[in-house]
């Protein structure tokens, strides 16, 4: 009896591990071939082997004499960089307000935010265009970061959800102790919000970093004033066929996304779970 | 140091009347338990004379002052949370120096006072530790320091108790009551535990559903509880409260049970006595209750014997160990003086 349900347990195992291994490699396969073209001389692309049979770097040099694809790097860089920072300065303001502060209609405005949530970017990009152009801004690097210091509903969302589970009574001490809203804010709970800020800001990050829609509309269409998923784009019609090459960027252009992931999974995946989203 | 007094304090959340017009007073240094069952809307008065909550009606002094509109920093109180609401990521120091620090205090004079606080409290040791590193009882204390360090003139405590385990719990129930009394101030402090109250305070004030069912010493309410709420609440165990009829100078609590009156009081009332208060007789008598064990707890100090008499349910409390065993007969006799008499209609105590 005993030994049949641990039989049983026993195949379920391997049966799950199965499902699970053949995910993971439908997912790192892609990755892999990526690094493996990128690394086979252009007159190999075509050949099937997955090790390739000339190894070589120069495809590395080759791009970015073609395409200053360093430059990109630092203007995504530059763009997700000021917008995460953007995003968590005001979405923790906002999403502390929601969880701490008892103000009229706070569920409502609340409901209210959550709604745009379902509205589309493409909905709002003309009169965003719009906006931008009068101010002075397009062919700037402004309008791509400059909304996110207006908040966002999920990163509001998500910062609300975490400053719900700190405990009230920590803001009333600390009212008591005679600190003012802000001072509860900065001193108290955002130092205790870290794990949520670290998660959020890789989704601001990687949010920002693909983002090549909005990087199409604003900036100059020139090669060193764009970002990498412009640039990628860019080369990929200009340069078509050269798959080492277009793999070589590519793989530039995921690397910091990866190594993010690599020194911040335990956070990522405590911000998943927190968010009980995506 | 301040006394606090409030009156006809009224609160009501989502149109649902919490408290229902509270009048008392806490003397300068007097020391004032708020006991009730949960939910009787004790927290919830603390919390206001606090500042954390709005009032809807009625006043609140600290002092010579009303402090409706005052917000909880410039009321000169300090509060210890349940919870103790210590902040995680400050170390004890920090924590206990939180307060002097955003009142703008110098450095040194914040470290003199920490210094202080934790040498009183015995936390020397631990000043550079956080709050997550610290037992149960040691974050009660340093919660305790926060307050103190301060030095309010009122001191609220929110059930800082009800999360030590028993043996501790006894322990700061003579430190906090020692504290007080060094520190020569007013404190408020809240529990559901009766035995809190009665040990540690000057007076005990008894809410039930946001009213104010009784205020006095603690012997007051043990000896004269003011109704048959109060008399069920206060003591431990719970006093015996039986329905009855007066007839000819007896007490009849059922067809076959009598006790006497000692009360010019006629009609329906409620019969009350403590457990404490029924001594053990060896045989049945006039005025004896008899009935049969069904329960028996033996602490080693007293026995606490539960019997069916005739369908009441009673509970009688020994001193000396007696042959009884559940199932067995038991013969009880009220001790003459000690028992009460309520109203049946309002509860209300008849002299």
């Amino acid at each position: 009896m005993n030994r049949t349900a641990d039989k049983r347990r026993f195949w379920g195992d391997i049966a799950a591990f199965a499902a699970l291994t053949l995910g993971a490699l439908c997912m790192v396969g892609p990755f892999v071939w990526m690094i493996s073209t990128s690394l086979k001389p252009i007159a190999e692309q075509y050949d099937m082997r997955l090790i390739p049979q000339t190894m070589t770097l120069e495809n590395y040099p080759r791009l970015v004499d073609i395409m200053p694809i360093h430059l990109q790097l630092l203007n995504s860089f530059i763009i997700a960089g000021i917008s995460t920072f953007g995003q968590l300065l005001t979405c923790s303001m906002a999403g502390f307000i929601f969880a701490v502060v008892r103000f009229p209609f706070r569920n409502v405005l609340f409901v209210l935010l959550l709604i745009t949530l379902m509205v589309p970017a493409q909905v709002t990009v003309i009169p965003q265009f719009i906006v931008f152009r009068f101010l002075g801004l397009y062919g700037t690097q402004a309008p791509l970061y400059l909304p996110a210091f207006l908040g966002g509903a999920f990163g509001t969302f998500l910062m609300r959800q975490y400053f719900l589970t700190i405990p009230s009574e920590l803001a009333e001490a600390a009212r008591i102790d005679g600190a003012s809203l802000a001072r509860i804010f900065f001193t108290i709970y955002l130092p205790l919000a870290k794990p949520a800020l670290a998660a959020f800001a890789i989704f601001a990050f990687m949010f920002s970093w693909n983002d090549l829609f909005q990087a199409l509309i604003y900036l100059p269409s020139n090669m060193e004033q764009t970002t990498v998923t412009v640039g990628l784009a860019l080369f990929q019609t200009q340069y078509a066929g050269q798959w080492p090459l277009m793999m070589a960027g590519s793989l530039l252009a995921v690397a910091p996304i990866i190594l993010v992931f690599f020194f911040a999974q335990k956070y990522f995946m405590g911000g998943i779970a927190m968010s009980g989203l995506k | 140091m301040a006394q606090v007094s409030v009156a006809q304090l009224k609160k009501t959340y989502h149109k649902t009347d919490v408290l229902h017009g509270i009048d008392f007073d806490v003397a300068d240094g007097e020391f004032v338990a708020l006991v009730g069952p949960s939910g009787c809307g004790k927290s919830t008065l603390l919390r206001m004379i606090a500042g954390l909550e709005d009032v809807t009606g009625g006043k609140i002094s600290i002092g010579e002052k009303v402090v409706n509109d005052v917000s909880p920093k410039d009321r000169d109180i300090a509060m210890v949370f349940q919870n103790y609401a210590l902040y995680p990521h400050m170390t004890v120091a920090r924590n206990m120096g939180f307060s002097l620090y955003l009142r703008g205090g110098a450095k040194d004079e914040i470290a003199r006072r920490v210094q202080e606080t934790s040498a009183m409290l015995g936390l020397s040791d631990l000043l550079d530790r956080l709050p997550g590193q610290l037992s149960g009882g040691q974050r009660q204390r340093v919660a305790m320091g926060r307050a103190i360090v301060r030095q309010p003139s009122v001191f609220l405590f929110d059930e800082p108790l009800s999360n030590l385990d028993a043996a501790l719990r006894v322990q700061m129930r003579a430190d906090i009551r020692d504290l007080h009394d060094r520190l020569g101030s007013t404190s408020i402090f809240v529990t559901h535990d009766q035995i809190e109250a009665m040990t540690m305070s000057d007076r005990i004030i008894v809410l039930r559903n946001g009213k104010l069912e009784q205020a006095g010493t603690p012997l007051d309410l043990y000896d004269r509880p003011g109704n048959a709420f109060v008399a069920g609440f206060i003591g431990s165990p719970a006093m015996n409260l039986l329905p009855g009829e007066i007839v000819e100078g007896e007490v009849r609590l059922n067809d076959k049970l009598t006790v006497p009156a000692e009360s010019r009081a006629a009609g329906s009332v409620i019969w009350g006595i403590r457990p404490e208060h029924l001594d053990w007789t060896p045989e049945a008598g006039s005025g004896v209750i008899s009935g049969t064990v069904t329960g028996i707890e033996r602490t080693g100090s007293s026995d606490l014997v539960i019997a069916d008499c005739s369908g009441c349910r009673i509970m009688a409390v020994f001193q000396e160990r007696h042959s009884i065993e559940r199932g067995s007969t038991v013969h009880l006799r009220p001790r003459p003086g000690f028992a009460h008499l309520f109203d049946a209609e309002t509860t209300v105590r008849l002299a």
